[in-house]
């Protein structure tokens, strides 16, 4: 799950011209600051791993973190 | 599918808007920061109730209100309005909001009051916002130096805008993005 997380990430980073290999995606990455996603990535975000896992992960509340998505994918399986 | 509701802005809205126009984090991206008292905001709600060429909404994110939407200078000869939005801090800026108050604020421009051209003004260092802007398919169209004066420095403004046309271009691939099957259903369900 961690793994696929990230494959979504890299690829709405890369459609959007903001992928930067050199920045490692990893559980205390956060998702704005470090990885550079904005408002519209994380609306993409949401509907991907919607589709792949069928959990809105801001349905309760926000998250900051790639490990926040992981925490709350566990917490739904 | 939409999680977005505009709600129109009443008088009960007033002092939370006020509180949240008033605060740094919101004013920094405003062409005036001075605080706005009661008294101004009652005034500026009752010439604004008027006014039919502007509107102003309440942003609600899932039943929560987060931010204020407008439309200003709607003007039926050219067909055209500005666009303005903010949400009220930080911890709201940081989700998929923006995004999808944006896109509801295009399809009514286009859809609902079927104008031609929509407008906004961005301050040159915003550079996240005028990049979201330009993912919803806005072009740069001006350049104003030195517009606006903010602590004490003169600050440029770029001017945006996008075309009906060029938005039914690319709307139904945004909906999708932004709002997956639930968009191409709801779609599909018209």
């Amino acid at each position: 799950m961690e793994n696929k997380i990230k494959e979504i990430i890299v690829s709405i980073l890369e459609d959007s011209g903001n992928y930067n290999e050199s920045v490692e995606i990893e559980a205390s990455s956060r998702l704005r600051e470090d990885l550079g996603m904005d408002s519209f990535n994380l609306a993409e975000l949401t509907v991907h791993i919607e589709e792949e896992f069928d959990v809105d992960i801001f349905e309760d509340g926000l998250v900051n973190t790639v490990g926040e998505i992981f925490a709350k994918l566990n917490k739904h399986k | 599918m939409n999680d977005v509701e505009l709600i129109k802005l009443e008088i009960d809205h007033l002092e939370m808007v006020r509180n949240w126009r008033n605060s740094l984090y919101v004013s920094a991206s405003m062409y005036s920061d001075n605080e706005i008292t009661e008294e101004q905001q009652q005034k500026w709600f009752l010439k604004i109730k008027e006014d039919a060429t502007c509107k102003y909404w309440v942003v609600y994110f899932k039943g929560i209100s987060v931010g204020l939407a407008y439309l200003t200078d709607i003007n039926l000869s050219f067909d055209s309005c500005y666009m303005g939005f903010y949400l009220k801090d930080s911890s709201v800026s940081g989700t998929s909001i923006a995004a999808k108050l944006e896109f509801n604020l295009l399809e009514y421009v286009f859809t609902v009051l079927k104008l031609n051209k929509l407008r906004c003004e961005v301050f040159e260092f915003n550079k996240p916002v005028i990049s979201m802007h330009e993912k919803f398919g806005f072009r740069r169209e001006a350049f104003y130096r030195e517009h606006c004066k903010k602590n004490g420095k003169y600050e440029n403004v770029i001017g945006l805008a996008i075309l009906s046309n060029e938005w039914r271009v690319i709307a139904s691939a945004l909906g999708t993005k932004i709002y997956g099957k639930f968009f191409l259903e709801n779609k599909n369900g018209e």
